[in-house]
């Protein structure tokens, strides 16, 4: 009677603590006894537990303990341990059993014991190879097996040895995890003393990164890692249909690989215009056909050629400002930049027309002036018989014209219409000499004839 | 030596400063849009009306544009006329003060002159100026002088091609053989521009300066 009512008094005691083993975030409950199974001789296997406070008191964890050599406990927390309702407190538990046998242990937590069950066994070696050299593996181990490019092949040897003078059989190893398989393995065997069987692990990923696999073998379980770098992308390199940028022309690009490229890539090739002092920006220089300072562009595998767009090259033009354009490439890691300076120059006329009426002579000429300087005209007339006109050269102030139109417009091109009253007939004029200046200097046109 | 019957008048001499247009153009969703700038330093204006255009052309002065219904002439930015027109696209021609010189309707193959707008009949326009037109005679090309009402055939001249203003024939020999479009006309979308002695292949809203060392009739 008197054992029954301990009991009875004892189970809500018991049951406050529960314990589990975690296996990754999933937990296994342990109500009665934990077995760490068959564990090569020699070699720790260790596993994770929590307890559990499960009654809606807190609970103070006085006692913490294993018993039994082979079993050994760490990563505990400090005692005395006070756990919340429905908190937990971590611990560890490793056995390592010093010779092929079972073994049996222990686990106390306050009141609550758990039995502890594992057996060591006689097992191959399983070693990694260096060379011929071999570095023995150990249960639980994490074996890096360093670095390898994206879709390049890793190879790594093992080699299951029968360290014991007994038969011993060599049982087919496993591996999980993507990218990783096993290579020349030749079959299950049996292996007398010191006699080995060799089989490879070989690594190989389309995608870069740290890369994880479980390899069993010999009753351990190995983790094996690899890393894979993304391929090396080739240096980029600019070339250009000029030598040198002048203001008002198309021009290409080309984008070209130091090498050809192993697998697809794209990159972006970025322009910047920086205006000489003074001045604004021209939303004019821009890549064609889009009108941006921004675009992408692909290599194919195998190629060293960028395209844009199907095209082999990129079209582009310089505006009509003074400034510099800075074409820079980004391929991967890489970053090659290309810098032209065009300079303030003297002011430029595309096209140039002269009308006459009896009334009035006109000049229509478009052009423009990169540093947006433009200040005096002169027009010089020639008559049919070659002399130029007695009254001289005719000089007018177009600073205000240009100022004004420049102020309200980006960029330096410029439309400019001239127009002369006349006073008789103009039936005798025949060409004009047309001459501006700017700060850079002064421009004649050719000769314009009516 | 004679002198000079009359003198100039510097003191009545203006300048006026402009943004150059270069022309106008129908994008790829049929909307306007003028072209400004100078080779290699071009901009493209943003839509100048929600119509839907078939046809357009400018001067410096001047923008017109071919609906499905009419033809609508801007100049300086103002709308000068509307009128009403045949469907399909049509080909304008500007005199060189920049106003409009003619519309050839395509459907109807009507050639309207202004300012007198005399309608008048000529099949098979693929290109006119103020002046002149280009004819088709089923592949064989002629020019016919308005001025004179003279048709002079052209044996040489193959499609596509296009009128330069002085009477000239600008054909795809003249290009070089990887920038020869479809079709050479400078006032459709997708095509060619031709201002004067140079030429621009437009596509899709944008525009390729054909190189300056290209030969030019």
């Amino acid at each position: 009677m008197k054992l029954f009512l301990a009991l009875f008094l004892a189970l809500p005691l018991l049951a406050q603590l529960q314990v589990a083993a975690l296996d990754g975030s999933t937990e296994r409950p342990a109500t009665t006894q934990w077995d760490f199974g068959a564990v090569p001789a020699g070699e720790p296997r260790e596993t994770r537990f929590i307890v559990r406070n499960a009654s809606s008191s807190a609970v103070t964890v006085t006692r913490l303990a294993v018993e039994g050599a082979a079993f050994a406990l760490f990563n505990e927390p400090s005692l005395p341990r006070i756990i919340a309702p429905a908190s937990t407190a971590p611990f560890s538990i490793r056995f390592t059993p010093p010779a092929a046998f079972p073994y049996v242990g222990r686990l106390r937590i306050n009141d609550l014991t758990l039995d502890l069950r594992g057996a060591g066994t006689v097992s191959l070696a399983l070693e990694v190879l260096a060379g011929e050299a071999g570095s023995a593996l150990t249960n639980g181990q994490l074996l890096d097996l360093g670095e390898t490019q994206r879709r390049a092949p890793l190879t790594a040897r093992f080699r299951l040895v029968n360290r014991t003078n007994s038969l011993a059989t060599a049982d087919a190893p496993s591996i999980s995890g993507d990218s990783f398989r096993l290579d020349a393995w030749s079959g299950a065997r049996n292996l007398t003393a010191n006699e080995s069987v060799l089989f490879s692990v070989v690594f190989q990923s389309d995608s870069a990164g740290v890369k994880e696999a479980l390899l069993h073998a010999a009753g351990r379980d190995i983790r094996l890692r690899v890393t894979a770098q993304e391929l090396p992308t080739p240096r980029p390199s600019l070339s250009f249909t000029a030598q040198t940028l002048e203001n008002a022309r198309q021009e290409r690009l080309s984008i070209n690989l130091e090498s050809p490229a192993s697998d697809d890539v794209s990159g972006t090739v970025t322009l910047q215009f920086t205006p000489a002092s003074g001045l604004v920006d021209d939303p004019s220089i821009a890549f064609l056909p889009a009108g941006t300072r921004f675009t992408s562009f692909r290599v194919r595998a195998g190629s060293a050629k960028a395209e844009f767009n199907g095209a082999d090259a990129l079209s582009f033009q310089t505006g009509s400002t003074a400034g510099s354009i800075a074409f820079t490439v980004a391929l991967g890691a890489h970053r090659t930049q290309q810098t032209f300076t065009i300079a303030p120059a003297r002011l430029a006329v595309d096209s140039a027309q002269a009308l006459l009426s009896d009334q009035s002579v006109e000049f229509r000429l478009r052009g423009f002036d990169n540093s947006r300087t433009a200040s005096r005209l002169r027009f010089i007339f020639y008559l049919k018989n070659g002399q130029a006109l007695a009254q001289g050269p005719i000089d007018l102030d177009a600073s205000a014209a240009f100022n004004n139109f420049f102020s309200a417009n980006p960029g330096g091109v410029f439309f400019l219409r001239v127009h002369f009253p006349v006073s008789g007939t103009a039936s005798e004029l025949d060409s004009a000499d047309v001459e501006f200046t700017n700060a850079q200097g002064q421009t004649r046109l050719e000769r314009l004839k009516w | 030596m004679k002198p000079a019957l009359f003198f100039l008048l510097p003191f009545l001499a203006c300048a006026q400063v402009e943004t150059p247009r270069l022309g106008v153009l129908v994008d790829a969703q049929s909307r306007l849009r003028s072209l400004y700038g100078i080779p290699g330093a071009l901009t493209l204006s943003l839509p100048e009306s929600d119509d839907e255009a078939l046809s357009a052309a400018a001067s410096q002065t001047c923008a017109v544009s071919k609906t499905s219904s009419s033809v609508r002439i801007q100049c300086a930015g103002k709308p000068v006329q509307t009128m009403e027109a045949p469907p399909g696209p049509a080909l304008f021609a500007f005199l060189p003060d920049g106003r409009l010189a003619a519309v050839y309707y395509e459907s109807t193959s009507d050639l309207l002159r202004f300012p007198d707008f005399t309608p008048r009949l000529f099949p098979g326009v693929v290109s006119l100026t103020a002046r002149f037109l280009l004819l088709n005679h089923d592949g064989a090309l002629s020019r016919y002088d308005l001025a004179a009402e003279t048709e002079t055939p052209l044996p040489e001249a193959t499609l596509p091609a296009v009128l330069l203003d002085d009477g000239a024939v600008l054909d795809r020999r003249a290009l070089p053989e990887s920038e020869i479009p479809s079709r050479i006309d400078p006032f459709s979308p997708g095509l060619l521009l031709i201002d004067r002695a140079r030429l621009f292949r437009i596509r899709d809203a944008a525009l390729f300066d054909i190189p300056r060392e290209a030969p030019l009739p």
